[in-house]
């Protein structure tokens, strides 16, 4: 497909669903009610707009992530997870709700980002001097299990069982009643993680000949890895720190971008970043329609959307490794 | 310019793969290394083409350090083709062959003209033109090598350092990949190979650089470091010497040398 086509259509999908999220949800807010007197507009203002801005960021971070990391590890499995940086950033915010009894955003969000942090230097010096990709993942999932298996144990010893409610809900993602204090708080550090990340993109088209042919075309892979462990840290662990961890969304944008775009690792950044944007807003509109007061949590949808999709894909590209 | 390279000592882990080697290669030659497994021919090439730091010694271009110029420098200079024909993605084979204008590029700038014209010009010199726009992985084993190729020639490096090329191809397109590599140092290329098969060392290489052990069994022109005495001593095969058409001599092993 045509690259301008592809990115001028993604751009305007990301536009109508942004603005589909602001009207979508439990009461309806068609168009003649912007921007005017009616008190449903406050409910846009207030509500919507916050969460249709996070939604946006967090979207965009996590597609982007997925594609460099996929591009990076040169594995069509590799997601934001296997570098541990969601695990941790979880394990920060349960670590603060738990022990500190913390309820304030800012506090939340500042032990997720010293979590994630605290992991990212880990995992630089776990996998420094080794420039191999293989090194960096298994260091990864080693982080990942670690954090994994202290936020399990501090939801063992919560004092109590609303603190064990607020850890369980906090983990399993979601934008819902999300305030322009965590947007503010957020974005800002998505933004500048992607920025990080699109640096990126001429070292992972050279890493398509393999490491040794990457780093005779006069490429530092070191400096590579660095960038990407900063930029996925920032972009990740913001996201995580105001949302709770919601997967899928790197796993999976890049796959259906793949096809659309051409197959140049660098070429399917931009598309990946706008086609998370549009799953997560098109995903946290939806979770609003259901019936009763509640609404699903946009992880455990994510979830539940991604796991039949990406069992469809696999049986999709096996397929076409047969003809 | 010369690709020199004196009391090169180099490690991988523990083990001294290369124990102070020197010599140099001229440009517009082909220079072949041989040697048994694990006799530090691949180290040597890698470590010429920057992938692996020397303990010890030194590697110059003409009078230039290797060790002094960027990795970006040293690209333009040197291409390197590695052993394994992987190509990761389904890119385009355009795509791949304008991977080797990286080290030309600036930062963020798109394609130049001059990065174009190289491009076709690769393209055109490994025959590959008619594939440009198909994905790498429709192409046979044969077809790949030389767009891999192609994406090294598109660097217009000085220096054409490559491992086992022919590891993978069938007879033809070693021969043909061959001819292509005497073709591009008749043009003033330097051209450094691995290779394993005496014979087709014999036909393509005018230098040839026997190692054993990580050191330098016979380094010098292809008639006399194949001869029957260095290559008992590298290999401890016994050869038999015929002459083709061309009066080139080729050392076809037919036994081991008996102690």
């Amino acid at each position: 497909m045509n690259r301008a086509l592809l990115l001028s259509g993604l751009t305007l999908l990301v536009a109508l669903l942004f603005a589909g999220s602001l009207m979508a949800g439990k009461i309806w807010v068609p168009f003649e009610a912007w921007f005017s007197s009616d008190p449903r507009w406050w409910i846009i203002a207030e509500l919507r707009l916050p969460r249709a801005i996070l939604g946006l960021a967090i979207g965009a971070g996590l597609g982007l992530t997925g594609a460099v990391l996929q591009g990076y590890l040169r594995n069509p499995l590799a997601d934001p997870a296997v570098v541990g940086v969601s695990a941790s950033a979880a394990l920060g915010a349960v670590a603060s709700i738990v022990l500190l009894a913390a309820s304030a955003p800012l506090v939340i969000f500042a032990a997720a980002m010293a979590a994630a942090a605290g992991s990212m230097l880990l995992l630089v010096g776990l996998a420094w001097r080794a420039e191999s990709a293989v090194t960096f993942i298994l260091a990864g999932t080693v982080l990942s299990s670690l954090a994994a298996a202290i936020t399990a144990f501090l939801i063992s010893i919560a004092p109590n069982p609303f603190a064990v409610a607020e850890v369980i809900d906090w983990i399993m993602g979601a934008l819902t009643d999300r305030s322009f204090a965590e947007a503010k708080l957020a974005v800002p550090f998505i933004a500048l993680g992607c920025a990080i990340l699109f640096l990126t993109g001429r070292a992972l088209d050279a890493l398509t000949l393999g490491e040794d042919a990457a780093r005779s075309l006069g490429l530092k892979l070191q400096r590579t890895q660095l960038l990407i462990v900063l930029g996925t840290g920032l972009t990740v662990g913001a996201s995580v720190a105001v949302t709770g961890v919601v997967g899928f969304v790197g796993l999976i944008v890049p796959h259906l971008m793949r096809p659309l775009s051409d197959a140049r690792p660098s070429a399917l950044l931009l598309p990946s970043a706008l086609g998370g944007a549009a799953l997560v807003l098109a995903a946290d509109s939806l979770v609003r329609l259901g019936p009763g007061a509640t609404e699903i949590r946009l992880g455990v949808a994510m979830a539940m959307i991604g796991t039949p999709f990406f069992f469809f894909l696999l049986l999709r590209m096996r397929r076409s490794a047969w003809i | 310019m010369d690709l020199s390279f004196t009391d090169l000592t180099v490690s991988l882990g523990t083990r001294k793969v290369l124990q102070g080697v020197s010599a140099a290669f001229r440009p517009g030659r082909v220079t072949a290394i041989l040697g048994p497994n694990g006799s530090g021919k691949s180290t040597l090439v890698r470590t010429l083409a920057g992938l692996l730091d020397p303990d010890a010694g030194k590697i110059q271009l003409g009078t230039r350090l290797l060790a002094r110029t960027t990795p970006a420098e040293r690209a333009r200079t040197i291409g390197y083709l590695p052993q394994d024909p992987m190509v990761h993605w389904d890119l385009r084979v355009a795509d791949v062959v304008a991977l080797g204008r990286l080290p030309h590029r600036a930062p963020f700038a798109g394609m130049s003209a001059a990065d174009h014209q190289a491009i076709a010009a690769a393209l055109a010199a490994t025959e590959t033109e008619k594939f440009r726009d198909r994905p790498i992985t429709r192409l046979s084993g044969g077809e790949r090598a030389r767009v891999l190729l192609a994406r090294v020639l598109a660097g217009e490096p000085e220096w054409l350092l490559a491992d086992e090329p022919l590891a993978s191809l069938d007879p033809v397109h070693q021969i043909t990949l061959l001819d292509q590599l005497r073709r591009l140092a008749g043009e003033g290329m330097g051209v450094v190979i691995v290779l394993h098969d005496l014979v087709q060392a014999a036909r393509a290489a005018d230098d040839v650089l026997l190692l054993k052990d990580g050191k330098i069994v016979a380094f010098g022109p292809t008639n006399e470091a194949l001869a029957h005495q260095p290559l008992r001593e590298a290999f401890g095969v016994e050869v038999m010497v015929i002459g083709d058409d061309s009066g080139r001599l080729l050392p076809v092993p037919i036994g081991r040398t008996r102690d």
